[in-house]
């Protein structure tokens, strides 16, 4: 597998009159590990959700397949799920990849078995939705954008909620789909987990602020804020 | 063909197989009815539940009514006002689900505009209507009737059955995909404003096909009630969808024969919906057991 590199020219994004995110260009490498990082409402997940083409945007956002295309795996910000509600985990998966439709008998299918075996959620599977904990959850979102065997990963803040044995095993799967040359693009907020892996980070705050590696951008940020605190 | 399932039905009566109302045409046509309505309504409405829009389908049943009155307003037979009832059923859903993706009002709020404009106009109508049919016509599309169900309603009611089986069989993922996380539908390609009109649009046609037996205004409720009665029961989606069927399946034949049966003057659309409420309590009671008196969890 070789992931797909990300060409991203003048992109903006305007929901209902608002600017949310102001033109910016942008290239990430393929086969990297790229972070997103930035102040709450600065548009880190509707650029996001741009780049996985569930916003209109202006300008172009281009993926440069080193082979054929491939297939983009999107994992969404953590979301309440009625609890209520009879859908479990395989439920959830079947949705995503299963031939069959999900009201007929499991009869198994390669993909899904493959990556409850890589997520370890086989203990998971028949717990409804609504009842799995935070960290459960993500690990099932991640399973469902790993099940097509995506070439590029958009992870919209996987960690959160996630206590830290979750997180160990969490990143080491992303370590892998990495080692594997996919490409990752992931929203981030601790600092730590953005240093110790990310290739690239980019800080977003209604605009692309700083993009280099994780290290130079956080000196910028710091010198910045510092700057600020000397001024006022 | 259908001559040939009446001659059968009252071979097993005369053979003493089947009570003897079944030598009656008109509750073979009704049984045969209840055979496809329940698995339509049964299957749709956990997608109706799942997306948590019981009021569109209410809505859409009593949009049925003002359909029904241009209808025979229009000069087309009062009981089988086809046309109208399905152009009217499908360009309302249409256009709710077409003014929702164009404003900021919230879908319950929407909806509710939009059922309040479909009774006042149908009421109004039905005052025109009055003075042009004998009112007790006018009855039988609100509350269905067993007399009802022709040959021709059957062969309508089984195209729509087919149209939403194929469409379940080879579409259920996606839609419930959708119906749970629009956002990862969207990122895996799924033509989700393609799904949205598609469901109203199903939503209307199963509600006109079910008109004739159920009546316009407890149709949306077939749709609601046994899907809720599974919610309650089941473990997953395929017992959802399992117990839907069942209940709404049930809930059709027995409201159809157990009043012919018994000879009770009631309405075979509130006997069904009632039915289907025993099965409501049914699925509270065995709820209940399961979780041991706890409080239902949000």
């Amino acid at each position: 597998m070789m992931g797909p590199s990300l060409h991203l020219s003048n992109v903006g994004v305007t929901v209902k009159g608002q600017v949310l995110v102001t033109p910016l260009s942008l290239q990430l490498e393929g086969g990297l590990w790229h972070g997103i990082a930035g102040p709450n409402g600065g548009g880190k997940s509707t650029l996001l959700k741009a780049i996985a083409g569930l916003h209109n945007h202006v300008g172009e956002i281009a993926l440069h397949w080193p082979a054929d295309r491939g297939q983009i795996g999107y994992m969404p910000q953590l979301s309440p799920f009625d609890a209520s509600l009879p859908v479990t985990a395989l439920d959830f998966l079947r949705m995503h990849c299963d031939k069959q439709p999900v009201w007929r008998r499991y009869r198994g299918n390669s993909s899904i078995e493959q990556v409850i075996e890589r997520v370890q959620i086989k203990g998971l599977l028949n717990k409804r939705l609504g009842t799995l904990s935070s960290g459960e959850r993500q690990r099932v979102l991640l399973a469902c954008a790993l099940v097509k065997q995506p070439d590029i990963l958009l992870l919209d803040e996987p960690l959160a909620g996630v206590d830290k044995a979750g997180r160990e095993q969490i990143m080491s799967l992303l370590r892998e789909f990495k080692a594997e040359g996919g490409t990752l693009i992931m929203i981030e907020h601790d600092w730590q987990i953005l240093q110790a892996h990310c290739d690239t980070l980019s800080w977003i705050d209604g605009g692309l602020l700083h993009h280099d590696s994780p290290d130079t951008v956080f000196s910028q940020i710091n010198s910045l804020h510092l700057g600020l605190r000397h001024a006022s | 063909m259908l001559a040939n399932l009446h001659s059968f039905f009252s071979g097993l009566v005369d053979a003493g197989l089947l009570p003897t109302m079944f030598s009656y045409g008109f509750v073979v046509n009704a049984f045969i009815a209840c055979l496809m309505i329940g698995p339509l309504l049964g299957l749709l409405g956990t997608l109706v539940v799942v997306k948590r829009l019981a009021f569109l389908s209410e809505a859409v049943g009593h949009s049925a009514l003002t359909g029904v009155s241009i209808g025979i307003l229009m000069g087309e037979p009062v009981t089988e006002p086809w046309i109208s009832l399905f152009a009217f059923s499908v360009l309302f859903a249409l256009t709710l689900q077409w003014v929702r993706g164009r404003t900021t009002v919230p879908y319950d709020a929407l909806i509710g505009v939009f059922l309040a404009f479909a009774l006042a106009l149908g009421a109004a109508l039905l005052m025109f209507v009055a003075k042009k049919i004998n009112a007790h016509l006018v009855e039988q599309v609100l509350f269905g009737s067993i007399l009802t169900a022709s040959a021709y309603d059957l062969v309508i009611l089984a195209l729509i059955t087919s149209v939403v089986l194929v469409l379940a069989f080879f579409s259920a993922n996606d839609a419930y995909l959708n119906a749970l996380s629009p956002d990862i539908a969207r990122s895996r390609r799924i033509r989700t404003t393609l799904h949205d009109y598609g469901f109203v649009l199903l939503i209307a046609l199963v509600t006109v096909a079910a008109v004739k037996i159920i009546g316009a205004i407890l149709v949306g409720a077939l749709l609601l009630i046994p899907a809720a009665s599974a919610r309650l029961m089941a473990r997953d989606l395929r017992g959802m969808v399992g117990y839907s069927v069942l209940i709404a399946t049930t809930s059709a034949l027995i409201g159809v024969l157990l009043p012919m049966h018994m000879k009770w003057a009631i309405g075979t659309g509130p006997a069904i919906i009632l039915v289907a409420c025993v099965w409501f309590v049914i699925a509270i009671s065995v709820y209940s057991l399961r979780k041991g008196g706890q409080p239902a969890c949000a």
